[in-house]
Parts: structure tokens; sequence; C-alpha cells
């Protein structure tokens, strides 16, 4: 099923639009988990830890679920089609790895938020490098998904060479 | 008993699938490497909120609501 163009470049729009500011999000992300971590100033430490977790659950969830939807209705609504490629499988399989260990690690967000609010816990307690250590990694997978979606490498799935011969067509399809 | 091979231009006869490129076999292996290194980590408990700061008690730390005095 293939829709107009108008459509499928409507759906192009909001599925950069919310990857790149998962992208983005991530990045802020990691911006505050080394200030909490390598901040000398308490209150410093203590305000990125909460704003960590609120920007896990304003910002980058809903992101990652738009970006994960937006991802697989713009395949299907093109003729790349959601399994026809390696490529877009390869991405689909990072969005939705990034997407459920990030779902995994709100509960993580929320432990440090408590931390940090809490007036018993000492700087110490709330210096810990896994915030951090999961940003870089959130970083190289979704920079490898962006990579993917600039380079497409070349690639048919078992299911996209049944469905190339049953309608042979142009090997790349446009963009939208 | 001769098995001829069946005829190429058979309309039955399954598509020729193209060898997987190599790029797909390093990222599944890299992939699997990762996500079998998640579960495990997950399963034996050793990972999680605390974990790495050796505050391991804190769960129990319950955040103070904002009316709190």
């Amino acid at each position: 099923m293939t829709a107009s163009l108008r459509v499928r470049r409507l759906g192009l729009t909001f599925h950069v639009l919310s990857s790149v500011g998962w992208l983005g999000g991530v990045g802020l992300a990691l911006a505050l988990a080394a200030t909490a971590l390598l901040s000398d100033d308490e209150s410093t430490v203590r305000s990125a830890l909460i704003a960590l977790d609120a920007s896990g659950w304003w910002y980058l969830l809903p992101l990652s679920v738009a970006s994960l939807g937006t991802g697989i209705v713009q395949s299907l609504i093109t003729r790349w089609g959601l399994l026809n490629h390696y490529w877009i499988v390869a991405k689909l399989a990072i969005n939705a790895f990034a997407a459920v260990i990030l779902l995994l690690y709100m509960q993580s967000l929320a432990h440090y938020a408590s931390l940090a609010r809490s007036t018993t816990a000492s700087v110490d307690d709330l210096r810990d490098p896994s915030p951090l250590i999961h940003s870089i990694g959130a970083l190289a997978l979704l920079a490898g998904a962006t990579a993917l979606s600039i380079y497409k490498p070349a690639g048919l799935t078992r299911r996209g060479v049944r469905a190339r011969a049953r309608t042979p067509g142009p090997t790349s399809p446009t963009d939208t | 008993m001769d098995r001829s091979p069946p005829p190429q231009d058979s309309p039955t006869a399954a598509p020729d699938y193209p060898r997987r490129p190599r790029w797909v076999v390093v990222a599944v292996a890299i992939g699997a490497v990762v996500v079998i290194g998640v579960v495990i980590l997950l399963l034996s408990g050793g990972h999680g909120p605390g974990r790495h700061s050796g505050e391991g008690s804190t769960s129990s730390h319950s955040a103070p609501s904002h009316g709190d005095p």
C-alpha cells in the first residue's frame, strides 16, 4: 500500500522530527548525566538528576515511541516496506531495542531522582556513572540508526526478494 | 533414477535468494551479543538502580513529596 506523495512527505516530516528530537534529547541527557557525575556543587548534582528523570518521562520516552511509530507507518505507506530491506529491519531493531531499554531504565532514573530529593543521601551516594554510560550507549545506537537512514546499504531480505519478483520495479524506491 | 534439476524458468521454482550482505552478518552478530549480555545482566540481578554507586539499600528511600515540611 503506497500513500500519496503528500501523505508520504508528511509522514517523513514527523518521522525525522521525532527521530532528530530523540537524538537531541539523548544528547541533553548525556550532558545532565555528565554534570551529575562530575560537578562539585551538590545542588547542581541533585538538580541534574531530577532534570534527568523529568526529561526521560516528558521528552525521551514520548519521542522514542513517536520515532518508532512513525518509522513503522512510514515504511508501510511507501514502497520500501517494513521487512523488505535489511537496513530498515536493522533500524526497526535498533529503535525498538533503544525504546525498551529506555523504558526499563526509567525505573533507575526515578531512583536517582528520589535519592537527589532525599536529604539523607550524600553527594557521594548520588554520583553514579550508570546514567552517563546508558546515555553514551543510546547515542551510539541512534547515531547508527541515523547512518543507516542516510547510507541505506543495499540488501533485500527473502521477503523483499519475493516481493520484488512479484512486482518488479526500481531497485531504490524514492526516499519518501 | 536420475534427478534432473528443476527448470529455472518454471513458475513454481523458488526465487534465487542472494547471499546476506556482510554488514548484515556483522550487525546480527553484534546485536546478538548485546541482547544476550543485556538479558544475562537483567536476569542475574547484577544490574539496576544503585548498583554502580554502592548504594544498594537505597531503594527503600521514598521521595518526600513537595508538600512535606
